[in-house]
């Protein structure tokens, strides 16, 4: 029992400290923005895709995606989200897993170069990432997927879905004709698209699973994007919370500090509590999964508690924050409407904890 | 980060496991269970037998009845009893608390006097520091030591203390100077509870153990009752509150109470049930994170670093999610979680009307949540200031 950072996990913590501090916070934290409305008809800026492409070379060359454990993506994952950098690494950690898992040593080395991937598995924008969406295979690859996210950029989609002849998971090349895109326009300002697959040729696909080991490979690697999922989350609440610390001790109404006063400081205090725990929940978490235990059930329970923090932290940033909390130029707005997609990404919590139910009361019943 | 226990320390927790399944354990759990109205445990034999294998504060040096080990088997040791619902109170005031202060700070004889006493279960203490108006402001307090020759007499009256009724000495907080700096002139003293001068009256309350309400009437001191420096009381009462706060003992409580509550639930099927399952994830996620936030605490207290934010979040944590756990016992109970151990028709399931009526005294007992908020704000996030 040691509940301390291990030397691994400060040293992955330290390389990112530079790319994600102060200096480079606003700009990162913005990358996304579009002009409300715009996002489904605007051409992608070409200087603000230069800079994202740049961060990400930046990101892979640090080593973001390079022989981590679950323990130190975790704490990688947490700076992820305290910046608000949106970007293809939770995605493209997914597919080096799953391309590990099939084999393809060569591909999962080009991604952890940088290679960037989005994983295209909801058909309709309410479905869960838990059941992918129908595939045609019939004279090439059919398919629409939504909340593609940078879609625009990425070398390859990670295509899941399920065809006639079972469940698939397929790597198609990002720049495919046979591919094309619009970008949604969601709360959260985010770089997601809806992708049409429209018969990409087979010959042009890699086929990473097929049949029942698509699946299974599928529900392992969900554990642990929902590991770095819950642990982004709690980066974000922690940042939002911080954010709001700073203000409000600098904030003065009725000659003090608004921080002074209990009434908003004792809701700071629960939020740093309730982030302290999730941040305990989601480390548990991926020790199971870097000893090679069951996870599942800790990777439901880390992120559905994550999920409702994050949101309760940008709630909590704009409330505390006053009306200039809510205006564009200040983050907790940021917060409030990334939080409210970043709950949902990998699974409603309350999907989450039907899933998590069905694997408690199995341990209920068998003990 | 590392979440497991060495092999010694799952051996211990095994062999203590295995000694609380006694039949001579599940009698004394049993009676305790059995026990009537306003009558409540003291000092039992399990905690003789326990010391007998030098367990009861298997922490302690050997010289005063231990075995040398660490806060983590004590730590384990605690779970465990919960866990086997052999009460834990009289033990944890005994050894956690007042052990704890005499071997912080107590002199070598006072050590000796005391200790091996207490490690072997023949003696339990008990802790006087509430008054009649003051409660979380401690530094209030009015009880008075008043010099008297070489040493004192003690006048005052303390109220809301645990197990007093069955306790050989005391700890008490009294006044020895008055002090511009109000934190500057309490001391610590040890009070022989069999003393003339010590009346107890019972407050009865809502749970099952009775407050006691302790007057001091003259009872005679000497330097030999001081418990480290005379006036200086307060430093240490505020070195060894945070040691009550680990939140061990509560999210320990809090496990207990959930798993009773889900063996329930799936006996009965409502464990099935959607409608309750949301709940039920939330606050078993919400236990394996207290239990977690609980640990942290404890193996930072065995590497040597003792932080008041982080004790404080953990005791906040664990006693907040007791009392939504006992609320939510007797939502999916239904009325038959309100019946007590006394109903007739009882079939064990007063544990969760019990539970029900202990949680508010664990938000307010070692410091209350408000308290703890505080901290979290003041030292934690810098903010009141």
């Amino acid at each position: 029992m040691n509940l301390t950072l291990s030397a691994g996990q400060r040293a992955a913590a330290a390389r990112f400290d530079e790319l994600f501090g102060e200096d480079m916070r606003d700009d990162l934290r913005r990358m996304g923005n579009r002009e409300l409305g715009a996002g489904a008809i605007a051409p992608l800026d070409e200087d603000e895709t230069d800079v994202r492409q740049a961060v990400w070379q930046t990101f892979c060359e640090l080593g973001g995606l390079r022989g981590l454990t679950v323990a130190e993506q975790v704490v990688v994952a947490e700076k992820v989200g305290a910046a608000l950098y949106q970007s293809p690494w939770a995605d493209t950690a997914v597919a080096i897993e799953l391309a590990a898992a099939a084999g393809h040593d060569d591909l999962g080395a080009r991604m952890t170069d940088g290679e960037a991937v989005a994983v295209a598995v909801r058909e309709r924008t309410g479905d869960e990432p838990d059941r992918p969406g129908r595939l045609d295979l019939d004279g090439g690859v059919h398919a629409v997927r939504q909340f593609v996210a940078f879609a625009a950029d990425v070398s390859w989609f990670l295509l899941a879905g399920v065809a006639a002849a079972g469940p698939r998971l397929l790597l198609v090349p990002g720049d495919h004709p046979g591919v094309t895109w619009r970008r949604h326009d969601d709360i959260g300002r985010g770089d997601f698209y809806e992708v049409t697959f429209r018969g990409v040729p087979v010959a042009d696909v890699v086929e990473l699973a097929a049949g029942a080991p698509a699946a299974d490979a599928w529900a392992a690697a969900l554990v642990t994007a929902r590991i770095r999922h819950a642990a982004q989350l709690v980066g974000a609440a922690q940042a939002a919370l911080d954010e709001t610390v700073a203000y409000t001790r600098e904030r003065r109404q009725f000659g003090q500090p608004v921080g002074s006063f209990q009434g908003p400081a004792f809701r700071m205090a629960d939020l740093s509590t309730r982030v302290h725990a999730a941040r305990l929940l989601t480390c548990y978490a991926a020790w199971l999964a870097d000893e090679g235990d069951d996870a599942r059930l800790a990777a439901y329970e880390a992120l559905a508690t994550a999920a409702d923090l994050v949101r309760s932290a940008g709630t909590e940033a704009v409330q505390l924050h006053g009306a200039v909390g809510m205006t564009e130029e200040h983050d907790a707005q940021l917060f409030y409407r990334r939080a409210a997609v970043d709950a949902l990404l990998w699974g409603r919590p309350t999907e989450l904890r039907r899933a998590a139910a069905a694997l408690l009361t199995e341990a209920v019943r068998r003990r | 980060m590392r979440f497991n226990f060495t092999e010694e320390q799952e051996e211990f927790r095994r062999q203590v496991r295995e000694f609380l399944a006694e039949d001579r354990v599940r009698k004394v759990a049993d009676a305790v269970r059995h026990l009537p109205p306003r009558e409540e445990p003291g000092l039992l034999d399990v905690y003789r037998w326990l010391g007998e294998k030098r367990w009861l504060a298997v922490n302690w040096p050997p010289e005063y009845g231990g075995l040398g080990g660490t806060i983590v088997e004590k730590s384990i040791l605690t779970e465990e009893l919960i866990r086997a619902k052999v009460p834990d109170l009289v033990h944890i005031v005994s050894i956690d608390i007042v052990g704890l202060v005499l071997l912080l700070v107590g002199t070598e004889q006072q050590k000796r006097t005391y200790l091996p006493a207490l490690a072997a279960g023949e003696q339990n203490w008990s802790v006087l520091y509430s008054e009649p108006g003051v409660g979380s402001d401690l530094a209030a307090l009015r009880t008075r030591a008043e010099p008297d020759g070489d040493g004192w007499r003690l006048y005052g009256r303390k109220i809301y203390s645990l197990k007093s009724q069955f306790a050989d000495f005391a700890l008490c907080a009294a006044r020895t100077t008055d002090s511009a700096v109000r934190f500057h002139g309490i001391t610590l003293f040890v009070v022989p509870m069999r003393s003339p001068g010590v009346q107890i009256q019972p407050i009865w309350n809502m749970s099952d153990e009775q407050f006691c309400d302790v007057t001091l009437d003259g009872i005679r001191l000497t330097r030999e009752h001081v418990i480290g420096e005379v006036d200086g009381g307060w430093q240490v009462i505020n070195e060894v509150l945070p040691v009550e706060r680990t939140g061990l003992e509560f999210q320990a409580k809090a496990r207990r109470l959930l798993d009773e509550v889900l063996q329930r639930a799936a006996r009965d099927g409502t464990l099935d049930d959607p409608a309750y399952q949301q709940r039920l994830v939330e606050l078993h996620a919400a236990a394996t994170a207290a239990h977690l936030m609980a640990w942290q605490v404890i193996s930072d207290l065995r590497d040597g670093r003792l932080d008041g934010v982080t004790t404080a979040r953990s005791k906040l944590y664990a006693t907040e999610l007791f009392k939504q756990i006992s609320e939510f016992a007797l939502e999916i109970g239904g009325l038959d979680a309100t019946l007590s151990g006394w109903d007739a028709a009882d079939n064990g399931g007063g544990r969760r009307e019990a539970a029900h009526r202990e949680g508010p005294g664990i938000t307010l007992s070692a410091g209350t949540s408000e308290i703890m908020r505080y901290l979290i704000a003041s030292t934690g996030l810098q903010l009141l200031s």
